[in-house]
């Protein structure tokens, strides 16, 4: 089986409101998929489903990755089968340094002791390859960083940690022009060294310009609604999200309300 | 402070709550508690043989068990002084007002009971010193099941045996002084069984007015709410203020079925020469609930920390009170939860008042058990110094032995911030009336809780405890 | 005598808060001996002084040790702990501190505390600090049987301070109990007390803090926090933050949270591989190195760095 991450008709809710209705997402090894949709569609909910987060409840459908059914599995397990998700807020842990959290995730992923010189080494290549003082290693995790080293602590994670599936969650968004293009490059960076397939969750096209894009879904109302080429992205930076929430126009024949305006038809 | 001007914050008109009417044609014990008053009380109650065991048993008790080493002092109640049982000068309890005597009928239309009653509750009970004057509930309230009357009356009727098994079982005697000195002398209350899936949208209300001069009320509230069941309950208190010391030891039993909800709200405002020193418990069920709304305004010396106890997996309770303590008041005040089975949640949220020498202490316990896997509980407290003669103690305690389990707590202590005064005076308020809207600010956690007609008359109260003369 | 032997505000019985058993204590201070010691202005006090505790050999069951901090003077004095023998020793040990910070003066204690679980051990300190004068005191608990840790801090001087940071991991069938006590007197005076704890096992503690605001200290401030991470169902802990308050002119406030880790930060760690287990490990790790990280002397960090790892399973990640 070539496919990375297949998603079919996944359904969740969060307390008692469904955000997924109906999912369906096959991301191939290596490949660069982009996610757009307005507010409350449900783009982070997904990001949320495929690592875990147990306060999103599954209602239907499956997860599949590498072949192996990841639906109800732990969060931790999924990380280690190679899904990396980046966090719009990234969470403060403090009394754990960004270093020590970083080698211990590296540690249990592989299963071995990694030796203190060369970890240092490589950790403080990549984060002068992202602009970030190399004092941060020391530091507690994201406690005290900027939006914009929280960000970039995320891209670091990513870069040390070679997942095989990325998922960047707004990654880009409140960043000023010199972070998102940091951010770009550790995103090009990524696809370079690991060759990794991404899924990006975005507004905006500043991330995607250094990348090929194979495939854009839109996402309203917890449903993909449309599929297209990189060039789908410009035209809803041209044209907004209208068509897709005006049913008319709608593409999403499986939808009810289409249903019901074709039969009226 | 030292150098900025200052409110001088009067006492409270109390003028509307210390009429008073004299006591002389009604009948009372003497004063003191010895077996014989107990007997005679009983006597006097037609006690079934059971309940005057109880008294017996409960006296023992109370000669046994030692004043509290802890909170305020209530050196200035003598027992030896205080009359345990005052009966109005009336027959029954009556059902229509217009039975009610006259100048037990002035005074509760003084405090707007009857009328409330027209307006906005289902029933309405009325204690005059030790006998419930008067019970009514509305016809469409009875015909779905719902019992409210006192106790006495339920003791003798069909409700006997629901009584014995439920009378200060979740209160003992044993539980300290004065619940067992509750259980000896305990006179007139309500008793409310709502059944089961009866869903109460109006409140039932229960008024408690201290007539006499140096006597304790002793009033037993026992309610029992149904599974499904949902009753909004409020309590109201007053006295008119004597020289010498009144005493206040009520008992509140609360037993709420599974997936029921019970809202208890009190507003306290007996005169400062009151010891209140009353126990309120309620017992929670799987996925019930407890709301306790308190305001406390009154009384010289108060201990009242009503209790949850969540005894059901999903049970759950909320308690929100404001303390105000102004001159010559010591009022010790908070909540008791414990946590008894799993998924139990429990939050508290108190605001505490200081004014012109008075003390408040906020005192809590929170207790979760090795059992109450995935509790959550969060207690919140907030004290305000009006001035630099008052006083203010926090005395939380939290006891958790469960791993997974979820306890916050926070306290805060302040004054009121020149700042805000300032900016209010900027924009044309007077000093006085800056403070008063800022504590009621401080007070709305409370006021929120409460029908419209009772947060009118607890901001009324504030502003009256904010009055004075800037000088 | 050992006199903070009580909560400064009783509450009620049944929590069992309000009395601490001191008692034992008398025989064996009546035997101690009292070390003086005097700090002097002018920089001789900038090196840390080490007084090493080993119980159970020849070391007297009581130590007393005064410590008189000269005004503007500043001093260190570092106390570890430790059982001196075999593991199978145990007996009773008092150690107490007791300062005089004058106006301006600094003085750090700092205490580190690993004795194997046969030890009863009653850990007392109190002193006055003058105008301007600031008391820090740091306590890593490991180890022991039964710990009295007991602190009545007078801030009797204008603008005095006390900073006080604790962190504990506590197992077996360990019992601590601590009575921290901040009485603010002085104007603008500060208190500080944060406590920052992990339990396992059958472990039990109390955590009394206390912060007393007389009548005419206006403008001073105090804080205290605890945080305790709860590992087993077996433990009992209790957490007791008071704050009394007789003056209007001050800011007060505690906090406390006991439990689990949060939940966010669980999924967080979670999402870069990290199972709950381990999470818990580096969380319990971390509670006691952020404490351990403001000893200001490298050779004693070192020193508490080797003894946590010992706790704490798993290797020390962090050096």
């Amino acid at each position: 089986m070539d496919d990375l991450l297949k998603i079919e008709g996944l359904k969740a809710k969060v307390e008692d409101t469904e955000i997924l209705n109906g999912i369906d997402l096959t991301i191939g090894r290596g490949e660069v998929h982009v996610i757009m949709g307005p507010n409350g569609a449900g783009k982070s909910t997904l990001g949320s489903c495929i690592i875990g987060d147990p306060r999103y409840v599954k209602t239907g459908g499956h997860i599949t990755f590498k072949g192996e059914d990841i639906t109800d599995a732990p969060t931790d397990k999924i990380a280690k089968m190679g899904v990396f998700l980046s966090f719009q807020n990234p969470i403060e842990v403090p009394g754990i340094t960004l270093a020590n959290f970083i080698r211990t995730a590296l540690e249990l992923k592989t299963g071995e002791r990694i030796r203190m010189w060369d970890f240092r080494k490589s950790l403080e290549a990549t984060m002068k390859l992202l602009g970030m003082d190399t004092s941060y290693a020391d530091r507690d995790l994201n406690v005290g960083f900027s939006g914009g080293e929280k960000k970039k602590a995320e891209i670091l994670q990513l870069l040390m940690l070679k997942p095989d599936l990325a998922i960047l969650d707004e990654t880009d968004s409140g960043l000023d022009v010199d972070a998102v293009h940091i951010v770009s490059k550790g995103v090009e960076e990524y696809k370079k060294q690991v060759g990794g397939a991404l899924l990006i969750i975005t507004h905006s096209t500043r991330i995607l310009e250094a990348l090929h894009v194979d495939k854009t879904h839109v996402l309203v109302d917890g449903r993909i609604v449309d599929h297209g080429d990189a060039g789908l992205v410009n035209e809803i930076n041209d044209n907004g999200f209208e068509r897709f929430i005006n049913c008319e126009n709608c593409k999403n024949d499986d939808c009810e309300v289409k249903k019901k305006l074709n039969d009226a038809k | 402070m030292s150098n900025k001007e200052k409110t001088q914050v009067e006492d409270i008109d109390r003028s509307l709550y210390d009429f008073r009417f004299e006591d002389g044609d009604s009948y009372k014990v003497s004063e003191g508690l010895t077996r014989d008053i107990v007997m005679q009380i009983s006597r006097e109650k037609d006690d079934p043989d059971w309940m005057r065991e109880f008294r017996l048993k409960s006296l023992e008790l109370y000669n046994k068990i030692s004043v509290p080493k802890w909170g305020p002092s209530i050196d200035g109640l003598d027992m030896d002084n205080i009359v345990t049982y005052v009966r109005p000068n009336t027959e029954r309890m009556h059902t229509s007002w217009e039975d009610v005597p006259d100048d037990i009928k002035t005074t509760f239309d003084r405090l707007g009971i009857p009328e409330a009653e027209r307006k906005s509750l289902a029933g309405v009970g009325a204690q005059y010193d030790s006998e419930v004057v008067y019970h009514n509930v509305r016809e469409e309230v009875a015909a779905q099941g719902v019992v409210y009357t006192d106790i006495e009356s339920a003791l003798h009727g069909e409700y006997a045996d629901m009584i014995r098994e439920h009378f200060m079982k979740l209160v003992p005697p044993t539980d300290h002084k004065f619940a067992a000195l509750h259980g000896a002398v305990w006179s007139g209350g309500s008793f409310v069984y709502v059944p089961k899936g009866v869903h109460l949208d109006i409140p039932l209300q229960s008024y408690f007015r201290l007539n006499a001069k140096g006597a304790g009320q002793f009033e037993h509230t026992l309610i029992i709410v149904e599974e499904d069941a949902y009753l909004h309950f409020i309590e109201g208190c007053s006295a008119p203020k004597y020289n010498v010391a009144n005493l206040h030891a009520g008992c509140v039993e609360l037993f709420i079925g599974d997936r029921a909800t019970l809202r208890y709200s009190t507003i306290e405002n007996w005169s400062k020469n009151m010891y209140n020193l009353n126990t309120k418990r309620a017992l929670v069920g799987e996925d019930a609930k407890i709301e306790w709304v308190s305001g406390s305004f009154g009384s010289h010396v108060s201990y009242l920390y009503p209790m949850s106890v969540l005894n059901g997996r999903g049970a759950r309770s909320e308690f929100t009170g404001v303390t105000f303590a102004g001159e010559g008041q010591d009022l010790d005040t908070g909540t008791k939860v414990v946590h008894n089975a799993p998924d139990t949640s429990s939050y508290v949220n108190t605001r505490s008042i200081s004014k012109s020498g008075g003390i408040n202490t906020f005192r809590s316990a929170v207790v979760i058990g090795a059992n109450a896997h995935g509790a959550k509980s969060a207690v919140s407290c907030e004290s305000l110094m009006v001035d630099d003669i008052s006083r203010s103690d926090t005395i939380p305690a939290m006891d958790v032995r469960c791993a997974d389990a979820d306890v916050g707590h926070e306290a805060k202590i302040g004054r009121i911030s020149d700042d805000t005064v300032f900016y209010l005076m900027s924009r044309g308020l007077s000093e006085e009336d800056a403070k008063a809207l800022i504590v009621r600010g401080f007070a709305d956690n409370v006021s929120k809780e409460l029908p419209l007609e009772y947060a009118v008359e607890m901001n009324n109260l504030i502003s009256l405890e904010m009055k004075g003369s800037i000088g | 005598m050992l006199s903070n032997d009580h909560l400064p505000a009783r509450t009620w019985e049944w929590l069992k808060v309000n009395d601490i058993d001191l008692k034992d204590t008398n025989g064996l201070l009546a035997s101690a001996t009292v070390n003086e010691h005097n700090i002097p202005a002018g920089g001789a006090g900038e090196t840390p002084v080490y007084i090493d505790c080993k119980v159970g050999g020849t070391e007297s069951p009581a130590s007393l040790h005064n410590f008189n901090i000269e005004a503007g003077a500043s001093g260190t004095v570092i106390q570890f702990i430790t059982t001196d023998g075999g593991n199978d020793l145990s007996g009773d040990f008092v150690l107490q501190n007791r300062y005089h910070i004058a106006s301006g003066g600094s003085f750090t204690l700092i205490q580190v505390q690993n004795l194997n679980d046969g030890w009863k051990f009653y850990n007392d300190c109190s002193g006055v600090c003058d105008d301007g004068a600031t008391f820090r005191r740091i306590q890593i608990v490991l180890g022991g049987g039964y710990t009295y840790m007991g602190e009545f801090c007078d801030l009797t001087g204008e603008k005095s301070r006390f900073i006080c940071d604790i962190g504990y991991n506590i197992g077996g069938t360990h019992n601590l109990d601590m009575n921290y006590v901040a009485d603010h007197h002085g104007k603008n005076s500060g208190s500080d007390i944060h406590v920052s704890g992990v339990m396992s096992d059958h472990a039990s503690k109390i955590f009394r803090g206390t912060i007393d605001f007389h009548r005419g200290c206006a403008g001073a401030k105090g804080a205290e926090i605890e945080e305790v991470l709860l590992l087993d169902d077996t433990i009992e802990n209790k957490t007791v933050p008071l704050i009394l308050c007789d003056e209007e002119d001050v800011e007060g406030s505690h906090g406390a949270t006991i439990g689990r880790l949060d939940e966010n930060l669980i999924l967080y760690m979670k999402s870069r591989g990290i199972d709950e287990d381990e999470i818990y490990t580096m969380m319990a790790h971390a509670r006691i190195d952020s404490v351990a990280s403001l000893i200001p002397d490298m050779e004693a960090r070192d020193r508490v760095s080797e003894m946590i790892c010992g706790p704490i399973e798993r290797e020390c990640l962090r050096k």
